[in-house]
């Protein structure tokens, strides 16, 4: 079985919410869209207070080569344009719609609040074949689709590699490694075809020859699904991984699938630039990305909605929910019946690499696949002890870093090492402070020093 | 006996040809230095702090002798450092304004509220990007305490959540506005004389700022109105001073309902 090197074996907790079918959320009174919901620049307000906007109608965008434009994802009035809390951290200007109930024609061709089985449209076949790379990538960046699996990298930059690093492979990521989210499995399931569709839409935007599925042993029904889907099709592969975590990650399932390694950043004049998979002639996508691309193709329809899976052992039920983009968490958690205990965390994203959350009035944004709510037993926090040198998190960091000299040089502020020991090449994935018997939080360590020494050279 | 004489001997002539080889090369290969240098730094404060740009204050001695910078490169030092270095240096003194450590937050740890709890470093850098904290307002200090972490001469003491300059060991380095993470700290004039001046860096609007801090500039447009010298200015929903303007009557800080206008000390 393929897989990479360290890494760890989680409990994956994901039958809590595995098994339930993907519902339409009923519609939220307001949407809080925030401006900056992807990795870029952010975006302009293209409305103002007062306007009154269709659902799917472009209301911010930006002339930003890395951005992507941001659409109204329900019908109704705009009723304020301010700072409000972000689920990435700090404040951001947001948008604020808020829904009014009379009949209006929307842009888009579905009904405002289907019932039943969403999925079922009109199916406008449209054969890739007949489509133009530009006409692709043109169609991607007015859908405003970001990669989907939580970085939220606009996918039509990604797609867009300069003409000397000629791209051959495009990976579909349907691992899912974090514990707890099922959205990805969900949509591999239900919408197998969407996702195929959306990988040969990639394959065409950049020439590549040759496509590979990725999915973790674990969801076997979707690997025997995509196998039985996939049987006539030459060029694409199902790829079926070991269980372990972060299989997910971009650099793991390079290595995992192709048993090539992604170049570590390398710094000419100065300026550090970032070895990324197209150095090695890869580009990696989420599968929601692939079904959010189809759709765009398909329908022209932006992207508007996301599945998100509210799980946890503090939410009544647990549910893979398609939401629309900018609905608050507290209408979501009414949803799913409330809390059942007390709530001693509320993370957007996974255990291991989601964001803890102080409110429930902040919104899903792009990159929000799932809402997982820890009760207070489970959200214990330790207090930091010494490192015993033990290496733990040496054994088990998929980059091959040394986390523990990491956190000692910046405690003690060495930054000028720091760059030395290849400090931004951590990909943030939490193996060390999981692993860590002395509970040192590396990882907030590693972020403080990697804004520090932003910060350092931009003062330079 | 023998023994010890020939130890003498050998170890005594042994110094006695090194002795005349280093006094040889004392006087064929000695490198001339300035002894003004060894003046310069006896003035300075000599914390290394790094105010000037130079990594020490010998590097930074070296500079002003080497006429390559101004005498009055050392701000940590002061006047009175200025003036003696101009002295041994025989150049005219260059006087300029002091300008101290300010810090524009004013709510001690019991007036402002929380949002959450904050359990991972205790550092106000390491607090910031995690979403802030546990301190519900986006723009207050922290109080973990980098400032005092980061000042060289002790002059920064954590005091109720918040940090207490002590003006008399201020000097102006500057090593505290660059370690605070949400830029609280600034260098103002402090010429001893009583000045009014906002404790509060808040942008929310009235009614937030209010239930994020009892402390915190509610936008009220009070202290525009009664100034009789048109001083006050409302910016973004943060009061104003300009100190150029103000007579320092001291109206804005009796009327400002939330204290957060303040005859800051010395």
């Amino acid at each position: 079985m393929k897989t990479f090197k360290q890494g760890i074996y989680l409990k994956e907790n994901k039958e809590l919410s595995e098994e339930q079918r993907i519902r339409r959320i009923s519609p939220p009174a307001k949407v809080i869209l925030p401006l900056a919901q992807h990795i870029g620049a952010p975006c302009e307000p293209l409305v103002k207070k007062g306007d009154l906007v269709k659902k799917g109608e472009k209301i911010a965008d930006s002339d930003s080569f890395v951005s992507s434009p941001i659409h109204a994802s329900i019908s109704g009035k705009v009723t304020s344009i301010e700072k409000m809390p972000h689920p990435v951290g700090g404040g951001v200007t947001a948008i604020v719609i808020k829904r009014e109930d009379g009949k209006e024609e929307g842009q888009i061709r579905d009904e405002d609040n289907e019932g039943g089985e969403i999925w079922e449209r009109e199916n406008k076949e449209l054969e890739i074949s007949s489509l133009k790379a530009e006409e692709i990538r043109g169609k991607i960046r007015e859908a405003g689709i970001v990669g989907l699996g939580g970085a939220a990298f606009p996918t039509h930059v990604k797609l867009s590699p300069p003409k000397d690093k000629p791209i051959e492979t495009i990976i579909l990521n349907g691992c899912e490694c974090e514990p707890y989210l099922t959205s990805d499995h969900r949509i591999m399931l239900e919408r197998a075809d969407d996702c195929i569709y959306g990988l040969k839409a990639i394959m065409k935007a950049v020439g590549a020859k040759s496509g590979y599925v990725a999915i973790e042993k674990n969801k076997s029904q979707a690997i025997a699904l995509f196998r039985d889907k996939l049987k006539d099709e030459d060029g694409i592969r199902v790829i079926s991984l070991k269980t372990k975590y972060p299989q997910g990650g971009e650099k793991m399932l390079i290595k995992a699938i192709l048993n090539r390694e992604v170049p570590w950043a390398t710094s000419d004049g100065g300026a550090l630039r970032p070895g990324l998979p197209m150095d090695v002639g890869v580009i990696v996508n989420n599968v929601g990305t692939a079904v959010a691309i189809t759709e765009a193709i398909k329908w022209g329809r932006p992207l508007l909605e996301r599945v998100v899976t509210i799980t946890g052992s503090a939410v009544k039920n647990p549910y893979n929910l398609l939401v629309p983009l900018g609905t608050p968490f507290s209408h979501i958690i009414d949803e799913c019946g409330g809390f059942k205990e007390d709530v001693g965390k509320i993370i957007m994203g996974g255990p291991m690499m989601g964001i803890s959350q102080y409110t429930l009035d902040i919104p899903v944004i792009k990159g929000t696949s799932g809402i997982l709510v820890l009760t207070k037993k489970e959200a214990v926090f330790r207090e930091e002890k010494a490192c015993i040198k033990c290496a733990r998190c040496i054994d088990h960091c998929p980059m091959g870093l040394l986390p523990t000299t990491l956190g000692r040089l910046v405690k003690g502020e060495k930054w000028d090492s720091l760059k030395e020991y290849n400090i931004n090449e951590c990909i943030e994935c939490g193996c060390c402070s999981y692993v860590c018997p002395s509970k040192i939080p590396l990882v907030q360590y590693i972020k403080l020093g990697k804004l520090q020494i932003q910060k350092k050279a931009s003062l330079k | 006996m023998n023994i010890i004489l020939i130890s003498i001997l050998s170890v005594g002539g042994l110094a006695a040809i090194f002795a005349v080889f280093l006094s040889i090369a004392h006087q064929k290969l000695k490198v001339e230095e300035d002894p003004r240098v060894e003046q310069v730094i006896g003035e300075l404060p000599g914390v290394n702090c790094g105010a000037c740009g130079f990594a020490s204050c010998r590097a930074m001695a070296e500079e002003v002798v080497g006429g390559n910078i101004s005498v009055g490169t050392c701000s940590a030092g002061g006047n009175d450092t200025v003036q003696k270095i101009a002295e041994i240096l025989g150049v005219e003194s260059e006087v300029s304004e002091k300008e101290l450590a300010f810090l524009q937050c004013g709510a001690v740890s019991g007036e402002r509220k929380k949002k959450a709890s904050y359990v991972g470093i205790e550092s106000c850098q390491a607090a910031d990007i995690a979403m802030g904290g546990e301190l519900a307002c986006d723009y207050g200090c922290l109080g973990y305490g980098d400032c005092q972490t980061a000042c060289p001469f002790d002059a920064i003491l954590i005091k109720e959540g918040l940090p207490q300059i002590d003006v008399a060991r201020c000097t102006g380095c500057g090593n505290c506005v660059e370690a605070c993470p949400r830029d609280l700290i600034s260098l103002q004039v402090l010429d001893g004389e009583v000045h009014y001046r906002v404790v509060c860096s808040s942008s929310d609007k009235g009614k937030k700022a209010r239930l994020t801090c009892e402390r915190a500039c509610i936008a009220c447009n009070i202290c525009v109105k009664v100034c009789p010298f048109d001083a006050c200015e409302m910016k973004d929903n943060l009061a104003v001073i300009d100190q150029r303007n103000c007579q320092r009557c001291g109206v804005c800080a009796q009327r400002c309902p939330t204290q957060a206008i303040r005859e800051t000390e010395s």
